[in-house]
């Protein structure tokens, strides 16, 4: 008897668990295609949001070539250029693949990107020369294409139901005909966008010539890794570190500028390893980090441990430099370092330096801002003297301090202009004034911080 | 007898895989001391970067070494940097199968620990290991033809890195 009681509890006991199984499963499934739709919902809106942005590239366009307005046309190029980013973060939220939508991304940077340059052109009064004209035109062409394209691949997906989502790269899952039909619409757009796309050669961050320009400040002979091993092994004596340590190359970095990858080994192994990159040309040090975990005492100071960062970039001979602002994170002192020449700062030139806070060590180094830029400068004679820069910012702001400053502009160029450092409504502002017309180039918010002060 | 053995052995069995279902999908959380993200506000905009970059960081190189970890991080501030790619660090971190710990949810599972906030840092302020690349990828988790079709850098720990 007691057999069967027990029989029959297993087996509701396993009706039961069927029975809260499956309704579980089926809240599941129910979540889970809320969830698809809601996404499916979101890449949709996307895919058409970029069409009608990519219309509205095409209209923009034509009217600038039609126009015989220049203070229109800078408005017009103004919202090309806004236009251009909204596409730009639709395309990036569709899921066909990064590899299927890099050169489309770079087309619609740089053309957002060409016409805001063009827009500060005849803001400051120069003529848009005919071979620009004409690039527009090619990049109008392109953008008729690329809006007919999509439209074909808007009906393709319209025609055969296919959805967003199908076209996720899963390795599991098996794209349908009509997906990868879809997808491969989408990397043929991409990869046309790579041939026939005019290089453009602008004023602009994104440019072709900024983008894959190659470094200035390698100077010297090529060196092989024995030498490389040298040098680090000599960076490290002017770190001050009490050990003793011994050099190993790991390998060749062939990136944006060719270097041997140097670890440091130290002969106590309490000590942490120092690793480098060194250049191949010229054994510059690129970066230098220790890599080993940072204590969490606080023995030096923030005041102690600026002063560890410039004694350290003297000891380093590359010329003269000043600290322009720093910042504590995690336990350790970032100090900002610009090169300085006839009494200009030189902005671009830049190294970094980290102390940590617990024992004042120099753990971190990099110089890359300062190889990609540097070269013998010719630095010209300001046209305009300190007096007139100062009446040239805004009249509320309250002037602190000026110093002549060599900042570098959006495309490779580089602008001698007066920093006019002041206060208005409570906040500190740089104002870069150029000391060669008295155009107000850029300015800067420094935002103070318990941490340091940025600019932004 | 036979018969009550083979209940009571199935009704053990299915109460230990409860257990271990349970210990598994809490697992994640044990372990590593979480750091609490850091919010941002103006003037300090940078915060929301080293959050989202320190996650990818863990999710993609747990175990790597610190120059590993950096080179990981740099290429997320390369991809901002390049037209190829968006614009933003959320732009690169959340584009579409851009990263696999987003699609298998690891992302917002992992707890970053001091080390991966300095690896995300150090790459925001510029420390580059790898000279510019915008791809890594595991050769020995990496099963697409077209990632090896990119130009190799260099490669540091279990990772390749290139463009």
């Amino acid at each position: 008897m007691r057999f069967k009681y027990k029989n029959l509890l297993l087996g509701l006991l396993v009706v039961i668990g069927i029975g809260v199984g499956s309704l579980y499963l089926n809240k599941i499934n129910q979540e889970a295609h809320a969830s698809q739709n809601a996404l499916e919902a979101s890449y949709q809106n996307h895919f058409f949001s970029l069409i009608e942005n990519i219309e509205s590239l095409d209209v923009l366009l034509g009217k600038i070539l039609a126009s015989n307005s220049s203070e229109q046309d800078i408005i017009t190029f103004a919202t090309v250029w806004s236009t251009a980013e909204v596409a730009r973060n639709n395309l990036d939220s569709l899921p066909i693949g990064m590899e299927n939508m890099m050169r489309s991304n770079q087309y619609l940077a740089q053309l957002g990107d060409y016409s805001y340059s063009l827009a500060q052109k005849i803001a400051s009064k120069q003529e848009i020369t005919e071979s620009e004209w004409q690039k527009l035109r090619q990049l109008q062409q392109e953008n008729r294409k690329v809006h007919n394209e999509l439209r074909e691949l808007l009906g393709l997906m319209q025609k055969e139901q296919i959805k967003l989502g199908s076209l996720v790269n899963q390795k599991e899952i098996e794209l349908t005909p009509a997906s990868k039909k879809m997808l491969d619409g989408f990397g043929k757009l991409d990869e046309r966008l790579q041939d026939e796309v005019p290089t453009l050669t602008y004023d602009g961050p994104f440019s072709d010539h900024v983008v894959n320009r190659a470094p200035r400040g390698l100077s010297g002979q090529v060196i092989n890794e024995d030498k490389a091993e040298n040098i680090a092994l000599e960076f490290a004596q002017k770190m001050d570190r009490k050990t003793k340590y011994t050099a190993k190359t790991t390998g060749l970095t062939k990136g944006r500028i060719i270097s041997y990858s140097v670890t440091l080994k130290s002969e106590d192994r309490g000590q942490s390893d120092l690793v480098f990159e060194i250049s191949r040309k010229g054994g510059h040090v690129v970066l230098m980090m220790d890599v080993g975990e940072r204590g969490r005492d606080k023995k030096v100071d923030v005041e102690q441990a600026s002063q560890k960062a410039e004694q350290f970039v003297k000891k380093l001979g590359l010329g003269e430099f000043l600290p322009t602002g720093h910042l504590v994170e995690g336990n350790e002192l970032l100090v900002n370092f610009a090169l300085v020449q006839d009494n200009v700062i030189i902005y671009p030139d830049m190294i970094q330096v980290i102390v940590s806070l617990d024992n004042g060590n120099i753990v971190a180094y990099d110089a890359n801002k300062y190889l990609l830029s540097h070269t013998s400068r010719k630095l010209p004679e300001p046209k305009i003297i300190e007096a007139e820069a100062r009446e040239k910012v805004n009249e509320k702001l309250k002037i602190e301090e000026v110093r002549l400053a060599l900042i570098p502009l959006g495309n490779l160029e580089e602008q001698l202009t007066y920093e006019v450092k002041g206060k208005i409504n409570g906040d500190t502002y740089y104002v870069y004034i150029n000391a060669e017309n008295g155009f107000q180039e850029k300015i800067l918010l420094v935002v103070e911080t318990p941490q340091g002060t940025r600019s932004i | 007898m036979k018969l009550p053995n083979l209940k009571t052995r199935l009704l053990a069995g299915l109460l230990i895989i409860c257990i271990l279902g349970v210990g598994l999908y809490y697992g994640d959380f044990i372990g590593e001391e979480p750091v609490l993200p850091v919010q941002g506000k103006v003037g300090e905009p940078r915060a929301d970067d080293v959050w989202l970059i320190s996650r990818m960081v863990v999710a993609e190189a747990r175990g790597e070494p610190f120059l590993g970890q950096v080179a990981v991080a740099a290429v997320i501030v390369n991809r901002v940097r390049s037209p190829k790619f968006p614009g933003t660090v959320s732009g690169v971190i959340y584009q579409p199968g851009a990263f696999s710990p987003i699609s298998d949810g690891a992302f917002w599972r992992v707890n970053p620990t001091e080390e991966h906030l300095r690896a995300a840092r150090y790459a925001l302020n510029g420390w580059d290991p790898t000279s510019g690349a915008t791809f890594f990828w595991n050769p020995a988790t990496s099963t697409s033809p077209w990632i090896w079709g990119r130009k190799v850098i260099t490669k540091i720990g279990k990772h390749f890195f290139g463009t």
